[in-house]
């Protein structure tokens, strides 16, 4: 059944690798919405999907941001020390919300993140 | 770096990883303001620094939710293939150029995504399986 998908997921994915790249975020705020609307996955797998996918994305926008000098390496290990222990904590949290609750919480998100694109 | 801004960053970090873990995201919308408004890097900085930090942020996260469910390895290839592509592409449209067009327009687009989210829910799914 996957395998059919393979070239729509490369789409998604492609653009919300633009977005990652040029924004410097992880994507994931297009690439949620898409898997749960294209791909009917269910909210909690979607937010799984999407976050194992931004690893790599971001890899290669880091590569070559870091490659012109625009990367903070002593704020990076700062923020680190706290992200990796919170994705622990919202991992767990993401196997027990329910559904309806990771949602409406992913779409405030959503908005937020596009006011933000829009009023810079 | 002043130990208040260590402490900034970490506290800054934490929020992120625990919306990343729990939405899947990033957290760059957050993290890249943040860095700019609280620490004040430039916009670039801020932005390489986001990507940098979001690697083995969403490594651990992924680790974590292997260890408890199964995970569909094909579609995540797929999508980060394309995203790959995508983010040297989008990285050259950050550096050289000028990016108000496709803001405006993923801006537009996300604005319509949270809409049908908040107000159109879908049937609820019959299973969790993908």
């Amino acid at each position: 059944m996957l395998q059919a998908r393979v070239l729509p997921a490369m789409l998604v994915g492609f653009v919300g690798g633009i977005a990652s790249g040029m924004l410097g975020v992880g994507g994931g705020i297009i690439l949620v919405p898409a898997l749960v609307f294209l791909f009917h996955l269910p909210q909690r797998d979607a937010n799984v999907v999407s976050l194992a996918a931004i690893a790599p994305m971001a890899a290669v926008g880091a590569f070559f941001f870091a490659g012109s000098g625009n990367v903070d390496t002593r704020v990076a290990a700062g923020l680190l020390t706290g992200s990796m222990l919170g994705a622990m904590v919202g991992v767990k949290l993401l196997t027990r919300a329910p559904e309806a609750l990771l949602r409406t919480l992913f779409a405030v998100v959503v908005a937020l993140a596009g006011l933000r694109m829009l009023f810079p | 770096m002043s130990a208040a801004e260590i402490a900034i960053a970490v506290s800054l970090g934490l929020l992120v990883g625990t919306l990343s873990g729990l939405l899947g995201v990033g957290g760059g919308f957050i993290m890249v303001p943040g860095m700019v408004v609280l620490l004040g890097e430039t916009q670039h900085v801020a932005q390489g620094t986001s990507l940098m930090v979001i690697i083995p942020t969403a490594i651990v996260g992924t680790i974590t939710s292997a260890r408890v469910r199964s995970m569909p390895w094909r579609l995540i290839a797929s999508v980060g293939a394309g995203g790959t592509l995508g983010a040297g592409l989008g990285v050259y449209i950050a550096l050289h150029v000028s990016d108000g067009t496709l803001r405006r327009i993923f801006g537009i687009l996300l604005l319509f995504v949270a809409a049908r989210m908040l107000f159109r829910p879908r049937r609820q799914p019959m299973g969790e399986e993908i």
